[in-house]
């Protein structure tokens, strides 16, 4: 048996999506279009993050049950401008802290379900650490 | 004291998830909802030295190396 487990994780608990965007303070919604530089799209979205300013990020459904994330690629972009400012402040550059902020969610919601006490940890590294207690 | 840690990397995108101090066959129990929870590709395993604790006291050692 092993002990220490890496996952390359995917979006996958709508609850946790949704622990994630109320930690960053964005508005969720649920079916409904997302905005890109060309306005917006003319399909909705099981969800999504509506932020201030020019864009969207919307999640949706694969067949394999887990969210791929769909916006302008200005919001992955490296590089920060005009357009993408207010994505990047809410979400972090290349949507970082939605990333992170669904992990911690999911940790809570396992952690709820199981009776752990949980404890979260910002670690210089940039790594976040989360502390599980029965 | 049993403990879960759970460290997330500055992407978001990977997860470690490291169970301590369960005794015996309860440690990879532990983890197990997490990991079904996190889903994803399981990108390593590995054994640690305090991962895990046997209820008779002696450290699990085995080891499975990595998986993709």
């Amino acid at each position: 048996m092993s002990h220490i487990t890496t996952v390359k994780t995917a979006f996958r608990l709508p609850d946790a999506i949704k622990l994630a965007a109320a930690t960053l303070k964005v508005p969720l919604a649920e079916q409904v279009p997302v905005r890109f530089y060309a306005g917006p799209t003319p399909e909705s979205y099981p969800y999504v993050l509506q932020l201030p300013g020019r864009y969207d990020l919307g999640f949706t459904l694969q067949p394999d049950g887990t969210y791929t994330l769909i916006g302008d690629e200005e919001i992955f972009s490296e590089q920060e401008n005009s357009r993408n400012r207010d994505a990047r402040d809410h979400l972090g550059p290349q949507a970082q802290w939605l990333h992170r902020e669904y992990q911690v969610g999911v940790a809570a919601l396992v952690a709820q379900q199981h009776g752990y006490q949980m404890e979260r940890l910002s670690r210089e590294d940039g790594w976040t650490q989360i502390v599980l207690t029965q | 004291m049993a403990q879960i840690h759970i460290l997330i990397d500055p992407t978001g995108q990977h997860v470690q998830v490291q169970p301590h101090g369960f005794p015996g066959p309860t440690c990879h129990h532990a983890s197990a909802p997490f990991l079904d929870a996190f889903g994803g590709t399981i990108l390593a395993q590995e054994s640690t030295a305090d991962a895990c604790v046997h209820a008779e006291g002696t450290t699990s050692q085995q080891h499975h190396g990595t998986t993709s």
